[in-house]
């Protein structure tokens, strides 16, 4: 039985203008359900890659990742859509939300693709709880950058996800607007029992998890 | 610091952009377009002179009823021309029963012919061999239709007049006898000059025709022609190689301007690309100019660095374009072998230079605006990562799109009205499909879709209107284009091949006296043809006025049909306007009233100096009949059918004596029904154009495959524009399909949004192009063409499922690539 997310012997390695970099290492990392668990580190450590390779966000160039009791290894990309939908949740350093649709159309959007039924009310109910009631007809460049990570924020517990990747969540907010944001992130993670994976620069943020990673140089240090 | 920032490493780093890869490719579309069509139709002009030369024998001829005077020889010899006397007259010979046979009688000299060949052989209706020497003193060569008429054999002698000549050869062929019209109906005798004076065939009772033959270096021929024009000498017809085969020219011509078209449709439509693409390349290196200009560049200096980059790249591509061109031509050339059968200089290099000139115009007319806006980046929006793309001003890159074609279209087409009508037509298109697209938006942002499957490719639609009515204009636009090609080109080929349908008329029964009219009709149709049409026909003479000194009248330009002499017309009369004739001028007659009143048709008049209500006369007999003229009209000449260069009202002409002519179509199985009518209508001559329809038929079928492979062109600079249209915005796509992908949403369901946000795009401009396509094909048909026009649904089926489905399949081949890529590239994009 493997944890709800698992790390074997994760290698990325990428062509460069000087040859091959090796973005991470033998990274290996287990994560229980439940679990909130920061990976911190300098600029370019790799913690976002980590991320990004731990949900399937991209391809290890040796290695294996466990995601929700899946090798993602023997998935195509379908697959790990089909393991992502409903399940896991997202909330990015810059938002990424869809530009075209207005906040609520972005909430709606995720829960459509999870399959489930009255997204509109759901999608309504989210937004009021991150406090976007009277915004929710407004598009992504009408909002600020702390509207927007709200809307992602509901986005991402809109599907009551079992694993929520948060990466830098409040780095492109000023103090306040970051610490509503994590609060309501820690808020949402405790009512849903979400397992939180964090990647953050953020020292009192990172205390909140139960357990803190350290990247250096493409290797994980601590665990 | 600006030539470093143009050096060359530098611009091989841009080259990575799509924006001026797809630049680079549509000027060389164009450019390759422009020469090679260039380049084509030069050579094709270049072989059809050398054709029309040889089937005057010629590269100029001097005819009249009397003997050439001396002076003409003269100073054509003085030019350093060669020359060629040559004498036409009917005469008759007894066949082997005794009964008298009519035969067309050749006198030549040597260097006869000054072009082409004779060919002779010893069997009858065969090629033959080319010779380059003329027959024996004592002895003539003969077609082979005068054996097989009169019973002679091969070295039999025949009397003719005085003397008495041996038949030594049969003549197959040869070059100044193979226009339709231009021929003696009679079989041939070719003889020199050495023998015609002890014949005593030739008397001033005789009805002969002098010519004199004249070829040499161009400039020289039209320095003699000159001169021959300017002594005015109205009993002399100068011909020239512009005159021959106007059924030929005529189908050329048509294919020249489809040509023509066609390649100034892949100009608009690579300009279309370049305007695209220069939008995306404006978008890609908005960072680069906003760093430019916090570092304390100039508007100027960002100006000059980003149009030099382009100028740069569209001089690259012109001479991409050149070279692909010059190839193409070549192929052209071998693909349309009948046309460009015979060894030509090669074409002149101004293909080259207009090719050039076409790229550098297109790139800074649909180039120049995009790349202007990056002066005006806002650097402040892009130091706070908002994205944005720079604005274009959307009335300068229409001001200066235009004048770039409306240079482009003048200097290529040297054609101010089919210029001015295809820029309005272009105007009209862009300013339809901006209203269209803004009303769909409009539509599109109303609609109650509650299903997502739907609602993501109308809401992406609905929520980014400037990119969408910028796709929507670029593909209406290359959709249109594309069309107007089919749609012409649909009713080039029908024409084409509606002029020489499988029973089109094969022989010309001339001659035919009126109490035989009855006879021929019974005899043809016992024989299960169709009735035909009988056309009445009588020789009259154009009677030229003299005035203010200067003689009005024949100017030598003659189109071709009056083969018996100067100002000698075959005049027919007529109560209804011919099939295959149009009035461009004047009225059709009441047939029975007075006045008398002539039809010309448009060359003539024009080679006559005449027009509607001048009144001239022909003589006919010993009368005069003179009229005046009430219309002018057009002949379709490539039809092959019988048309007359003057028509007259019947009571007019019907107390002339007038022989009939008819066309009709002899399949070979019935080839035999020509003996028994010559027999049985003493007098009536058929003669046989197989031989030019299969030619026609040849350099048709090569001429098309000119134009399909033309065509080719236009269709890859509709490719280039449609992958420039799903690469705008591709910036912004890649980022979402990333989100919709982390989101868990399936590939299948990614391609199905994008396959009907493309597929809407396509449908839309696909029905307003077809709509315009039509109305410019009418227009184009109409006064370009001349060709007749039908309004085809097909072109909206075409439109609607072309536009749709070829911009929905190139919207999933671009998506195709971005799903295949692991999300986080787009999201770290």
């Amino acid at each position: 039985m493997y944890p709800i997310v698992a790390a074997r012997g994760l290698t990325r390695q990428v062509l460069g203008p000087a040859g091959p970099l090796i973005i991470l290492s033998d990274v290996n990392l287990e994560i229980e359900a439940g679990e909130a668990v920061a990976i911190q580190g300098p600029s370019g450590s790799g913690k976002s890659t980590l991320l990004g390779q731990l949900a399937g966000l991209d391809t290890p160039t040796s290695g294996s990742v466990h995601l929700l009791g899946q090798n993602l290894s023997n998935l195509d990309e379908d697959g790990k859509a089909e393991i992502r939908a409903g399940k896991v949740g997202f909330v990015f350093q810059m938002f990424h939300l869809i530009s075209g649709f207005t906040a609520l159309e972005n909430v709606e959007l995720a829960l459509e693709l999870a399959g489930q039924k009255n997204s509109r009310l759901t999608a309504v109910h989210m937004l009021e709880s991150v406090g976007l009631r009277e915004r929710m007809n407004h598009l992504p460049i009408q909002l600020s950058g702390g509207e927007q990570q709200r809307v992602a924020v509901a986005r991402a517990f809109a599907i009551k996800p079992k694993v929520l990747f948060a990466d830098e969540p409040t780095g492109n907010l000023d103090s306040d607007t970051g610490k509503l944001i994590a609060n309501m992130l820690f808020a949402m993670r405790r009512e849903y029992k979400s397992t939180l994976v964090l990647v953050t620069h953020d020292a009192v943020l990172a205390s909140r998890c139960d357990r803190i990673l350290t990247m250096e140089s493409g290797r994980l240090q601590a665990v | 610091m600006l030539g470093k920032s143009l050096r060359l490493s530098r611009l091989v780093r841009d080259s990575n952009s799509t924006g001026l890869r797809i630049v680079l490719v549509a000027v060389a579309v164009a450019v390759a377009s422009v020469t090679s069509v260039g380049f084509f139709t030069d050579r094709v002009r270049l072989a059809i002179e050398q054709r029309s030369s040889e089937l005057l024998a010629a590269d100029a001829r001097i005819e009249g009823v009397d003997s050439i005077p001396d002076i003409y020889t003269v100073v054509a010899r003085r030019l350093d021309l060669k020359t060629s006397r040559q004498i036409e007259f009917p005469s008759v010979i007894l066949d082997t029963d005794g009964i008298p046979k009519l035969v067309a009688v050749k006198v030549v000299e040597k260097n006869y012919p000054l072009r082409g060949r004779l060919r002779i052989s010893n069997r009858l209706f065969v090629d033959g061999m080319e010779i380059s020497t003329l027959p024996k003193r004592g002895s003539v060569w003969v077609d082979s239709a005068l054996l097989s008429e009169t019973g002679f054999s091969l070295n039999q002698s025949v009397e003719l007049g005085a003397s008495s000549f041996r038949l030594s050869r049969i003549l197959s062929y040869e070059p100044d006898r193979a226009g339709m019209f231009s021929q003696l109906a009679a079989p041939r005798i070719l003889m020199t000059m050495e023998d015609i004076k002890d014949s005593e065939l030739l008397s001033p009772a005789s009805r002969a025709r002098y010519s004199l033959l004249v070829a040499g270096d161009s400039e020289q021929v039209s320095t003699f022609v000159e001169w021959a024009r300017d002594r005015n000498e109205p009993s002399l017809r100068i011909r020239t190689v512009e005159e021959v085969e106007p059924e030929i020219r005529s189908a050329v011509d048509r294919a020249a301007n489809f040509l023509g078209l066609a390649s100034i449709v892949a100009i608009v439509i690579s300009g279309a690309a370049i305007f695209l693409a220069t939008q995306l390349y404006a978008r890609q290196q908005q960072d680069t100019s906003a760093i430019m200009r916090c570092l304390g560049a100039s508007q100027n200096f960002v100006l000059k660095i980003f149009l030099g980059r382009l100028l740069t790249v569209a001089c690259l591509a012109s001479m991409l374009g050149c070279i692909i061109g010059l190839i193409a031509q070549y192929v052209l050339a071998g693909v349309a072998s009948n046309v460009v059968g015979v060894d030509l200089p090669m074409p002149s290099l101004r293909p080259i230079y207009s090719g050039v000139i076409v790229g550098t115009v297109i790139s800074l007319g649909f180039g120049l605006a995009p790349i202007l806006s990056l002066r005006q980046i806002s650097v402040l929006k892009l130091l706070r990562n908002e994205r944005y793309a720079p604005r274009v001003s959307s009335i300068l890159s229409t001001i200066v799109a235009l004048a770039a074609i409306f240079f482009v279209l003048l200097w290529q087409s040297r054609d101010l009205s089919l210029t001015l009508w295809i820029m309005l037509l272009l105007s009209l298109l862009v300013l339809s499909l901006m209203i269209v697209a803004t009303l769909l938006i409009w539509i599109i942002s109303r609609l109650p879709v509650r299903h997502m499957f739907l609602r993501y490719p109308l809401v992406s639609l609905a929520r980014r209107p400037s990119i969408v009515i910028l796709q929507v204009v670029v593909l209406g636009a290359g959709i249109m284009a594309l069309l107007i090609l089919a749609v012409i080109r649909v009713g080039l080929f029908d024409t084409w091949q509606a002029s020489f349908p499988d029973n089109a008329p094969n022989r010309f029964v001339i001659n035919i006296q009126p109490d035989q009219k009855s006879g021929i009709i019974a005899m043809l149709e016992s024989a299960g043809f169709i009735t035909p049409t009988l056309f009445p026909m009588a020789r009259g003479r154009f009677v030229p006025e003299k005035s203010d000194g200067v003689w009005r009248g024949w100017d030598g330009n003659d189109q071709g049909e009056n083969a018996n002499g100067p100002n000698d017309f075959n005049l027919s009369f007529s109560k209804d306007l011919p099939e295959h004739n149009r009035l461009i001028e004047g009225s059709w007659w009441e047939a029975d009233q007075d006045p008398p009143e002539w039809s010309l048709e448009e060359g003539i008049a024009d080679s006559l100096g005449v027009e509607t209500g001048d009144f001239i006369t022909f003589s006919i007999g010993e009368s005069d009949v003179t009229g005046q003229i009430a219309n002018i009209r057009r002949v379709v000449w490539d039809s092959f059918e019988v048309n007359f260069f003057v028509i007259g009202k019947p009571y007019m002409l019907e107390k002339f004596p007038f022989t009939y002519i008819t066309s009709l179509y002899l399949p070979h199985d019935q080839a035999r029904i020509t003996g028994n009518m010559v027999r049985q209508f003493p007098g009536v001559t058929i003669f046989n154009i197989e031989a030019l329809i299969s030619q026609m038929r040849s350099i048709i079928a090569d001429v098309s495959k000119a134009v399909q492979y033309v065509f080719s062109f236009t269709l890859f600079a509709g490719l280039v524009v449609l992958y420039g249209a799903v690469q705008v915005g591709a910036h912004d796509r890649m980022r979402e399909v990333a989100i919709l992908r982390s989101l868990g949403a399936k590939r299948s369901r990614i391609w199905s949004s994008q396959f009907i946000e493309f597929v809407i795009l396509g449908l839309i401009a696909g029905l307003v192009a077809a709509l315009f396509a039509s109305f410019a094909g009418y227009i184009l048909s109409k006064n370009v063409f001349e060709l007749s026009f039908k309004l085809d649904p097909v072109v909206f089926i075409y439109g609607a499922l072309g536009g749709g489905l070829g911009v929905g399949l190139a919207g999933l081949l671009t998506v195709q690539n971005l799903v295949r890529r692991p999300p986080l590239q787009g999201l770290q994009r």
